[in-house]
């Protein structure tokens, strides 16, 4: 019996330490949540601005954890910055999407070249 | 705690135990030379071909694959501006873009791997006194360069699991790990896809392996 109890007890601490250890490689916050409701907009749930000024408050929390941004959240900034009607800052995300990411690099040229076109 | 649920509780302490080791063994392990020679930096991620009755679950689970990808080590390119650039250029409809040819998926998006996914069910579904979501969906990841098959795989899960283990460890375990990977979204179709797509795309022993990003990149 004081095996089994061991054993369970063990168990759970296996389980705790999954849950405290964060060896994630990313700070997601809510980043995946807004690319959701950003599907949603169309429904009128969630305006890209509201979903900037998130995105802008997921970053800084990035920042002071020392956590690196995940794949395609610059870029994604870089899509509501353009829908907003700010060219110039959806080209500087795009740059820093590029910069991150070079794996990135041909699709940020191709956006970034459809916004320059005249 | 009474003697007999401890008893219980023990039993399926024993049986997790077992699960884990048997989990680590994975005994016949399936070829996945092509996968490790392609060895794919970047994946581009289609929007998902809807087989569901719920016209949302596509994009719904869309939203979900970019944190285990991501974590997993590779780049995963922005899923939503992806769907916006296809729209844009003529094709409205996944299982359009899942036709596209990948000659031209590589010149707009340099992509290295294209992940194609199949959403065989997402939503509810009701029974006598209580209802059950359930969110299923299948993979396809193909070179981008020769369309050579690297991996494939199928992955569910189901806001059940942990309602009807509530008194053992099991369910304890499923039901936290639920809460653990869900955000606080009302919608239980996307919650539940977050937990489908931590299962299809969290590299495991036979699987799907870990990418250039990740420390543990071809040590798997």
């Amino acid at each position: 019996m004081n095996g089994l109890r061991l054993l369970c007890i063990s168990a759970l601490v296996w389980l705790q330490a999954c849950a405290s250890n964060d060896t994630s490689l990313y700070h997601w916050g809510s980043y995946q949540d807004k690319v959701y409701e950003g599907f949603q907009v169309e429904n009128g749930n969630t305006s890209p601005e509201k979903q900037l000024q998130e995105l802008l408050q997921e970053q800084q929390k990035a920042v002071s954890k020392g956590k690196a941004l995940p794949p395609g959240f610059q870029a994604h900034m870089g899509y509501l910055f353009f829908q907003t009607g700010q060219p110039d800052r959806a080209v500087m995300a795009f740059e820093n999407e590029k910069k991150q990411f070079p794996e990135s690099s041909t699709y940020m040229d191709f956006a970034i070249g459809k916004l320059k076109k005249p | 705690m009474n003697l007999h649920s401890f008893t219980r509780a023990s039993k399926t302490a024993v049986w997790l135990g077992l699960v884990f080791l048997v989990g680590c063994a994975a005994p016949s392990k399936p070829d996945q030379s092509a996968f490790r020679n392609s060895n794919p930096k970047s994946i581009l991620v289609l929007p998902p071909v809807n087989q569901s009755t719920d016209i949302r679950g596509s994009l719904s689970f869309l939203s979900t694959v970019t944190l285990p990808l991501s974590e997993a080590g590779y780049y995963v390119f922005p899923v939503a501006m992806v769907e916006a650039t296809f729209k844009e250029n003529g094709l409205p409809l996944p299982d359009q873009m899942h036709e596209a040819p990948l000659s031209k998926l590589q010149s707009i998006f340099g992509t290295d791997a294209v992940l194609y996914l199949t959403l065989e069910k997402y939503g509810s579904t009701y029974v006598v006194l209580d209802s059950q979501t359930v969110v299923t969906a299948k993979a396809r990841l193909v070179d981008a360069r020769t369309g050579t098959l690297l991996w494939q795989g199928r992955a569910s899960a189901s806001d059940a699991e942990g309602r009807d283990n509530n008194n053992g460890l099991l369910g304890v375990l499923l039901t936290s790990v639920i809460h653990q990977l869900a955000s606080n979204i009302g919608n239980p179709g996307y919650r539940l896809s977050n937990v489908t797509s931590a299962r299809l795309l969290t590299p495991q022993p036979g699987g799907m392996l870990f990418g250039p990003r990740s420390p543990k990149h071809g040590k798997d």
